[in-house]
């Protein structure tokens, strides 16, 4: 597999005699802030900084959708918890970036987007390629700024920077029109200072948490993503180690506790186990870490841990009582809150209970019948794959499957889009990843429906020759969508059918993968391992029964302990 | 029932406008607005209503850049207030 990536031209001395325009400015100033990739596509009103980019030492990936370049800085971002940057162009560029802004938003992911906008005297005039990139991005920001003065680029990148990674992360827009971009500058960049450190969490209100902790019978833990941006997975294991209390997690805070401790019980939620919703059922204090009370975890909010009191600790008080009213609310540094809290071992009798619980709940792997059982190849892979491995998901059946029969070792070795839920994030999240960390094994794991969404990329995988390993579980049909139809719509099948799919594998060599298709049970363990084991991008097509559902399934408006098991 | 919010803002661009928006996003209505310009902020007063805690939409307001700070003007519902301090462990009196 050759890797085409475009020379750059050198430095040459006579780019000095050129006047410093805020358009290099900017990728300056990107550079001081650390930046290794820029993900974006070039066009009318960004070409001053593309034209700066020529002789830039910055690494720009071209993607082939914007919308590719956004999520591929998203899934850069989540995995090393640095600020991902993306760039398009105005109008066009800038819309279809917006899903994965809107991605970054909902799950709290530090990125920073920039968009080319018409010069500043045809703003508001209708101009070609003009739209108010600022007003349609305002609910999907964490901030946003229009650039309309050159000297102050350099400090409003670097204000970005810091707005879009400190407290609870998100996506930054810079909107930057094309005559300030050409403008001379004099400004230099401005240089990283650290965020102040958190406020120290309320005596008074750690007291009263011990208080509870220590009077609770049947504690339970549920913790989300926001471990993963305390950085607090180590204070989390350390707790649990000295607690043992039984832990549930969130689709995204899947491997704060890796997912194979004996003190785990699984997601809790719609898709979630038995052995966690009903642990959360009968709790009497759940300590909520890093969570939110989404409405997949919760079900039905008045029927969730009906009779538990709650403390709520979370970096950003904007979470609190937002949805669930929190006896105690511990803000601050997740993981300082941690150590101070530890406190006696969960009593014997709850330990007892959760083991029986767990005990009667684990996963079946041994379906009759011929097709490829999807739980059990993805039991299989994670078999197979090193321990560091990341794996990335799109939208559907299949990334319940992963979340629910994966092993998940730490938060950032399993990439979803949970709040957005964004078909076509698998590919180009997992572009950013291996970028990040080309020793890794990186995998997309994705649907026959989801990887249609950003099938594109595979062009971008082969011209930088990066090595991604995708698994199409091929259901031939928008296997969630189906799944809600068949059981609440009386099976009135509506738009969901993909029988008519193209051959995937041919497709993936066309775009020069390594592609094969996995039809019996038999050539499993074979096909994985050569998928695993080929040379650069490769694609592994799985067929799957197009009838297979995702159980447990709590219904819509019930309550988590009113789940559906398979019958 | 409505309640008045003032916030001092940043004189930047769009400050106003991601107020407001997140006011109605969040489920409350706009029954009054004022705004305008002081020194280096906007003081922006808006009256808003709706069923969910003010208290919780202030903690999310907050967290906008562009909001310097935010008070709630004296609220009737001392009991909710009472127990949001609470939970975050102000010694505030629970009335009964
Ligand atoms: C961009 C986008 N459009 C629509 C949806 C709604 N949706 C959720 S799951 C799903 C079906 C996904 O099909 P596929 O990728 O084949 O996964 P499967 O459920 O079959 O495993 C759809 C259409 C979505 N989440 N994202
Ligand atoms: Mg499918």
């Amino acid at each position: 597999m050759s890797s085409i990536a475009p020379q750059r031209a050198a430095p040459s001395p006579s780019v000095e005699a050129k006047p410093y325009r805020a358009a290099h400015a900017l990728l300056d100033a990107l550079r001081a802030e650390g930046v290794r990739f820029i993900f974006g596509y070039p066009g009318g009103a960004i070409m001053p900084v593309y034209d700066a980019l020529v002789d830039h030492p910055i690494r720009h990936i071209l993607v082939r959708h914007e919308q590719a370049a956004a999520l591929a800085a998203n899934g850069y971002a989540r995995f090393t918890g640095e600020v991902g940057v993306c760039m398009a162009t105005s109008g066009p560029g800038a819309t279809n970036l917006i899903t994965g802004i809107a991605d970054a938003y909902l799950d709290s992911v530090p990125m920073v987007a920039i968009t080319g906008q018409v010069a500043t005297f045809l703003m508001g005039t209708d101009a070609f390629q003009e739209v108010d990139t600022f007003g349609l991005t305002l609910p999907v920001v964490k901030h946003s700024f229009i650039v309309r003065e050159a000297e102050a680029l350099p400090a409003i990148v670097h204000e970005a920077f810091r707005i879009a990674r400190s407290g609870r992360p998100g996506p930054v827009l810079v909107d930057l029109p094309k005559d300030v971009a050409n403008r001379p500058i004099f400004a230099k960049p401005s240089h990283p200072v650290p965020d102040p450190p958190l406020p120290e969490c309320n005596p008074c209100a750690l007291e009263r948490a011990r208080h509870l902790l220590a009077r609770a019978a049947r504690p339970v833990l549920y913790t989300g993503y926001g471990v993963f941006l305390a950085r607090a997975e180590r204070a989390l294991r350390a707790f649990v180690e000295a607690t043992r209390i039984p832990t549930v997690s969130t689709l995204k805070g899947l491997g704060g506790l890796p997912t194979d401790h004996p003190c785990f019980l699984g997601m809790l939620g719609m898709h979630g186990s038995r052995a966690a919703n009903q642990a959360v059922q009968e709790a009497d204090l759940l300590i909520c870490v890093g969570a939110r009370f989404d409405d997949r975890a919760t079900g039905k909010l008045d029927g969730f841990a009906p009779k538990a009191r709650v403390i709520h600790i979370d970096g950003d008080p904007g979470e609190i009582s937002k949805l669930r009213y929190a006896e105690v609310a511990l803000c601050g540094d997740l993981s300082r809150i941690l150590d101070a809290l530890s406190l006696r071992p969960v009593p014997p009798e709850w330990g007892r209970r959760v083991e029986a619980l767990k005990a009667s709940d684990r996963p079946r792997y041994d379906a009759p019948g011929r097709f490829i059982y999807a739980p059990a190849l993805i039991r299989r892979l994670y078999e197979r794959l090193p321990e560091d491995a990341v794996v990335t998901c799109d939208v559907g059946q299949h990334q319940m499957w992963v979340a629910q029969h994966g092993v998940h070792r730490s938060i950032r070795q399993h990439l979803t889009s949970g709040g957005l839920g964004t078909m076509g994030f698998g590919l180009p999240a997992a572009i950013g990843v291996k970028l990040a960390d080309p020793e890794r094994t990186v995998v997309c794991v994705t649907g026959d429906g989801s990887f249609m969404m950003n099938v594109q990329e595979l062009a971008t995988l082969r011209r930088y020759g990066i090595a991604v390993k995708i698994l199409l579980l091929d259901n031939a049909a928008l296997g969630m969508v189906r799944q809600w139809q068949e059981l609440f719509h009386d099976r009135r099948y509506s738009e969901v059918d993909l029988s008519d799919n193209p051959d995937f594998a041919a497709l993936a060599r066309v775009f020069g993968l390594w592609a094969a298709r996995l039809e019996s049970r038999d050539q499993i363990d074979a096909l994985l391992q050569e998928w695993l084991r080929s040379e650069g991008p490769a694609l592994l097509h799985v067929p799957i029964d197009p009838k297979a559902n995702v159980w447990p399934l709590v219904p819509p408006n019930k309550a988590n302990h009113e789940q559906l098991m398979e019958t | 029932m409505s309640q008045r919010l003032n916030f001092r803002l940043r004189p930047t661009e769009g400050s106003v406008l991601r107020v407001l928006g997140s006011i109605e996003r969040r489920g409350f209505s706009l029954e009054h607005i004022e705004s305008r310009r002081v020194g280096n902020a906007i003081l922006l007063s808006v009256a808003v209503s709706g069923e969910r805690p003010v208290e919780v939409l202030i903690r999310q307001l907050e967290r906008l850049y562009d909001v310097l700070s935010v008070e709630l003007e004296p609220c009737p519902d001392a009991y909710t207030t009472a127990c949001l301090q609470q939970s975050f462990g102000e010694p505030a009196a629970v009335p009964t």
